[in-house]
């Protein structure tokens, strides 16, 4: 609201940009972690890329928390390129803090609130490990020096990697030829002279010794070799060591074909960096627009109903309409088509949305000391993009609970006769063509039931999803402090209140001794329902027809009021349908409302084998609508599970008969026994 | 002591007029209705679809223990961006907008206090009117629904 209308119209395009570099950036140091000890060329090459067009985009944005950052990175990869082409594994950590860094900035960005700078300690750990000596294995590059082999064999291959690195920043290598004789050692030039005369103005990398035949010119059977690596230029060089010119040689050296090269941008990020027509061709959307679009597409639904039952209205008057019918058919495929798409462009695979969780298990190896790997297996399952939205910060706070309470440290683990390491795994499986299972296995210690129940002062539970209950009482913690890792962020009440709210469910299976897993169930797509229009006192419901079983007409001689003695309560009326004997409760009552007195039908809902019978005014239809789950605290109430628009504007409320029966089930049950 | 003149939007509730930050107002629609979603607590008036957007809305009237109105076409709903979350507020008119040295507001007096029960922060004077700067976080805390 309050930046400048230039910026504004380039933040969109920036951070679509941003989160594409940002997910290669994540992606490639996701590989890199996977594989430690292989070569990375391909990897460093894109860090390179996307940190550096990050860079320049933030620069042009402004933006300089994550200018810095992506610089730091940028130099580090670069630093570690150069050297070996491989990333040393304590690289590895600072690059991934900062990619979290620079993550956190533009999700601040894109929420509107200040970008903080880069953080000091961060930059500073980035900074140590790019000027490290570099270590690790022999560097990949073999540098063909133009020497004579007697003294090119003899370099270490420590001297020919300075030569290496003196050659790219521009300096020159020398050799200095040195014969010493009576004559020269009379005027003062000694081979200790010469180092001295070229010390203040290069780096000898070696002096070599050799021994040569006894000659006039070299009576003592020896020279020197010095390679020397300056800045100078031979004349000058020679001067200095007041050395005859003809000893100076420049060596040339040649770079083996097969060392990659570095594709360097000229400056920073060019106006091209936002062109999007190069793009590659992925749109980036906001998923309000999708859920829009498939509004409108409801509308037209809507409108196509009312055109069918026009058209049954005249043909019962006798017209033909058999091609007007036609026509009709031939449009509902091409509809139906589009509706699959527009459904299908919500979705997103969930490997990619679960790709930042190993670097974030490794990043908890530093704050919790236990050694823990992590597996993703979901294979191509997808998921809706509001679903997955909703779910990962879940995955991740069961993560880093399985890390933070499951996994032993080290001793422990060992005594228990573990690997040191241990191993949590996310796996995904289709559970119904629906819903999607995603399960964290962990090879901890398991839950201790016993001490679980005794911090929530509550007695032992007897099975798993007791002990569940428990775990997800809100402001339950089972450590006295919460703990530096899982006490951000959400607890295990929200991760329930979020698969519920999904029309998912969390399931908890522990293994004393052995570790635990957790299973969360989430729908597949949340979004388009097939659900029955109603109304009740002159509103207008849907409800999913998934819990309906049967819609009745409420005869008042099939409703029987058994006799209540005084203190028992409401009086509750039965139904008899078809040889059972039903609760029946008016719908208006059951949401809190009063009950209208005009409610001669009724919807006969099921759950988990209660039944349940709600008497409604009238039925309006069938449609597919979009659900939007009511998401602010204000009016979430229960019994309520979203709003969908049915073509006129206003939001028409979706209900969840489920829960609710589930709640007048509590209520009743000991009163009505089949 | 500030010199900065922050832009204001002005609204009527009641005869009394308030104020809120134009960086804190996403947009102003004009009322067409709204779904009343059962147990809310009573000054939640519903959901409402402004833009392609399902919100909660308060009426303010109603917050304030005012008694209700027939609608009118004057009526607005002002959606405010309150950490995050898109809440519209229903108020009687909201034609103007003001700015208001950030230094230029005082304390409520004790009179509006006891009134408007504490959902007003600050007031200033706009011209010749005194005008209420509104305490979203007041209004909008969350109470058990109480039907």
């Amino acid at each position: 609201m309050t930046q400048s209308v230039d910026v504004q119209e380039f933040l969109q395009g920036f951070l679509g940009e941003a989160d594409e570099h940002l997910g290669r950036i994540t992606g490639n140091l996701a590989a890199i972690e996977r594989e430690p000890s292989h070569a990375h060329g391909r990897e460093l090459g894109e860090l390179l890329r996307s940190l550096h067009t990050l860079k320049g985009l933030a620069g042009m944005m402004g933006i300089d928390g994550i200018v810095d950052l992506a610089h730091a990175m940028e130099t580090l990869v670069r630093a570690a390129e150069r050297s070996h082409g491989r990333l040393p594994p304590r690289a590895l950590d600072p690059l991934v803090e900062g990619a979290g860094a620079i993550t956190q900035r533009i999700r601040a960005l894109a929420d509107g609130l200040a970008v903080p700078p880069a953080p000091e300690p961060l930059l500073a750990a980035l900074e140590r490990a790019a000027d490290a000596p570099s270590e690790g294995p022999e560097p990949r590059r073999a540098l063909q020096l133009d020497l004579d082999p007697s003294i090119a064999d003899k370099l270490t291959a420590s001297e020919r990697e300075e030569i290496g690195r003196a050659l790219e920043h521009g300096d020159a290598v020398v050799l200095v030829e040195f014969v010493p004789t009576p004559a020269k050692a009379e005027a003062g030039t000694t081979i200790t002279t010469v180092r001295a005369g070229i010390a203040p103005h290069g780096r000898i990398v070696r002096v070599l010794p050799r021994s040569r035949p006894r000659t006039e010119d070299a009576p003592g059977g020896l020279d020197f070799a010095l390679v020397v690596v300056t800045r100078l230029s031979v004349a000058e060089l020679a001067a200095a060591a007041r050395v005859d010119p003809s000893d100076v040689r420049r060596i040339g050296a040649t770079e083996p074909v097969d060392t990659p090269a570095l594709v360097e941008s000229v400056g920073p990020a060019d106006e091209g960096a936002f062109d999007r027509a190069s793009r590659k061709g992925v749109v980036r959307m906001d998923v309000a627009k999708l859920d829009a679009a498939l509004e409108h597409l409801s509308a037209i639904a809507l409108g196509r109903a009312r055109l069918r039952e026009e058209v049954q209205r005249l043909a019962a008057d006798g017209l033909d309409l058999r091609r007007l019918r036609a026509m009709l058919d031939d449009e509902a495929r091409p509809l139906r088509r589009m509706r699959e798409t527009l459904l299908g462009l919500r979705m997103v695979p969930l490997r990619e949305v679960l790709e930042p969780l190993p670097l974030i298990v490794r990043g908890l190896r530093n704050t919790t000391g236990k050694h823990v790997r992590l597996s993703v297996d979901v294979g191509t399952a997808e998921l809706d993009k509001t679903v997955a939205e909703r779910v990962f910060p879940a995955l991740v706070h069961i993560v880093r609970n399985a890390v933070d309470h499951g996994i032993e440290s080290p001793d422990v683990r060992a005594s228990r006769g573990k690997p040191p390491e241990g191993h949590v795994r996310v796996e995904a499986s289709s559970s119904s063509a629906a819903t999607l299972d995603i399960t964290i296995v962990d090879d901890g210690g398991g839950v201790d039931a016993a001490a679980v129940a005794r911090r929530a002062g509550k007695p032992v539970p007897s099975d798993d999803a007791g002990l569940l209950d428990i775990l997800t009482t809100p402001g339950f913690s089972s450590r006295d402090e919460t703990t530096t890792t899982s006490g951000r962020g959400i607890g295990l009440d929200i991760v329930r209140q979020t698969m519920d709210a999904l029309g998912g469910a969390l399931e908890l299976e522990n293994r004393p001794g052995q570790g635990t897993t957790m299973r969360l169930r989430a729908p597949l797509t949340v979004a388009i329902v097939d659900a029955f229009a109603f109304e009740a006192g002159r509103e207008r419901y849907l409800a999913p027809i998934g819990v309906v079983d049967a819609i009745v007409e409420v005869e008042p001689s099939a409703v029987v009021r058994p006799p209540r003695g005084p203190g028992e309560g409401q009086p509750i009326e039965l139904l008899h349908v078809r040889g059972d004997v039903i609760p029946l409760v008016s719908l208006r009552r059951a949401l809190g409302l009063a009950p209208t007195g005009d409610e001669p039908k009724a919807m006969i809902v099921r759950r988990a084998g209660h039944r349940f019978a709600f008497t409604i005014e009238r039925m309006l239809g069938r449609h597919e609508v979009l659900v939007r789950p009511l998401g602010d605290p204000l009016v979430r109430v229960p019994g309520v599970a979203g709003s969908a628009d049915l073509g006129d504007g206003r939001p028409t409320l979706v209900l969840d008969l489920a829960g609710l029966t589930g709640r007048l089930v509590e209520r009743t049950s000991a009163e009505v026994q089949p | 002591m500030s010199a900065v003149d922050v832009l204001h939007v002005v609204f009527k509730v009641g005869e009394t007029d308030y104020v809120l930050p134009a960086s804190t107002v996403l947009e102003m629609e004009s009322f067409s209705g709204v779904t009343h979603v059962p147990g809310t607590a009573t000054h939640v008036a519903g959901l409402v679809h402004i833009r392609g957007r399902v919100i909660p809305l308060v009426d303010l009237r109603a917050r304030f223990g005012l008694g209700p109105v027939e609608r009118s076409l004057d009526q607005r709903v002002v959606v405010v961006d309150h950490h995050g979350r898109r809440i519209g507020l229903l108020v009687d008119a909201a034609r103007e907008v003001a700015k208001i040295e950030q230094g230029a507001f005082d304390r409520p007096p004790d009179i509006v206090v006891e009134r408007a029960a504490g959902f007003v922060k600050a007031v200033a004077r706009v011209g010749p009117r005194l005008v209420m700067l509104l305490d979203c976080e007041r209004v909008l805390a969350q109470e058990q629904g109480d039907g």
